[in-house]
């Protein structure tokens, strides 16, 4: 058995390749405060990226006081952006309640705004931009020193590393930790959705804000014989909260 | 005469039956109206919430439970309704229950 696994080690080893890893901090000032490390591998040529996100620690304590109950929603596994400039698709991995998802779409054309702003973090000029995504407005600090275009999450386009970027009200920010050479495989089995199912980002938009009924049914299946509920709120919270389509019609 | 009589004494009973009924009428609406008045004025001065926690007036636990995405988002909230509760304690196990209960939702 030893031999197959030499026999197969220089193949593994192959498959890998050098790429750049950048990690970020996450840092979520939500109803439940959120702190995530972020790992963005950078292919040589920059013509594939991945981010993926973990969380750093499960506090126990981390309840809301406003509510009765607490319960967090998610699938256990990892989350993910992957860009394939390519073919100029971008494949999002994210729960929807309980549910792992992947969502396909083209990638996304932020419009930055590159002002003369900058300052300086440990002798590295930083230059602003700012942008407005799915609605919320970012703000960018990023150097022109490494020409990275890539950033956390779904953020890309800049002419340089992005350092910090947060929203306008902080409730979600990102830190630059490290950068540094790694191995990842984009050739990977995982990242070939080709028989895996995906949903467009219009679905994920509905499921995701539209899907009272589903999760209703999920709650008084768990629930006692004579329990009811008797008032419903959803919240349309999270990175996205407007999509391209709804800003159409909003100007119609 | 006989049945003349009889008609006399049926029609004098019956104008005591209906005069009692409006006196009756009348007493009741009147007390009935001032108590659903003040009710309705004492109701509309308390916070809802406070009647929604107020189980042991009304026997009714109910239970907010939030529900939140692996960035701590809050993406839904729901307020349950359980009926004949006993007491503060029963309300509060029964929130506790509920949360072990939606663990695996």
């Amino acid at each position: 058995m030893k031999y197959i696994f030499f026999f197969l080690f220089p193949f593994i080893t192959f498959s890998q390749e050098k790429v750049i890893l950048i990690s970020y901090k996450a840092v979520y000032n939500t109803e439940l405060p959120t702190t995530k490390n972020g790992f963005l591998y950078v292919s040589n040529n920059q013509k594939k990226t991945i981010y993926f996100t973990e969380k750093i620690s499960k506090n126990k304590d981390d309840e809301d006081q406003e509510v009765d109950v607490t319960v967090r929603l998610n699938s256990g596994e990892n989350q993910y952006n992957y860009f394939d400039y390519e073919k100029d698709t971008l494949f999002t991995k994210d729960d929807i309640f309980r549910e792992s998802k992947i969502i396909k779409e083209k990638i996304p054309r932020l419009k930055w705004t590159l002002l003369e702003e900058s300052k300086t973090i440990e002798d590295v000029t930083l230059n602003k931009a700012t942008c407005y995504f799915r609605g919320r407005n970012y703000i960018a600090w990023y150097s022109t020193s490494t020409a990275i275009k890539s950033g956390p999450w779904k953020f890309q386009g800049l002419p340089g590393l992005i350092y910090q970027i947060y929203d306008e009200t902080k409730r979600y920010n990102w830190f630059l930790q490290y950068v540094k050479v790694a191995n990842y495989d984009f050739n990977s089995e995982n990242l070939n959705f080709k028989n895996k199912e995906t949903i467009s980002i219009k679905e994920y938009a509905n499921l995701k804000f539209n899907n009272n009924d589903e999760l209703d049914s999920k709650i008084l299946t768990k629930l006692p014989r004579g329990a009811t509920i008797v008032n419903q709120k959803t919240f349309r919270t999270g990175f996205e909260i407007k999509f391209e389509w709804e800003e159409d019609l909003k100007e119609d | 005469m006989k049945n003349v009589f009889f008609a006399l004494a049926f029609m004098l009973v019956g104008t005591f039956a209906f005069a009692n009924n409006v006196n009756e009428v009348s007493l009741s609406n009147n007390e009935n109206a001032t108590e659903i008045v003040n009710s309705l004025e004492l109701v509309s001065n308390y916070d809802s919430s406070i009647i929604i926690d107020d189980f042991e007036l009304f026997g009714t636990c109910y239970v907010t439970i939030g529900f939140y995405d692996s960035d701590g988002n809050k993406v839904a909230e729901r307020t349950l309704q359980f009926n004949n509760v006993d007491s503060a304690q029963e309300c509060s196990d029964i929130a506790d229950a509920v949360g072990e209960a939606l663990e695996n939702l």
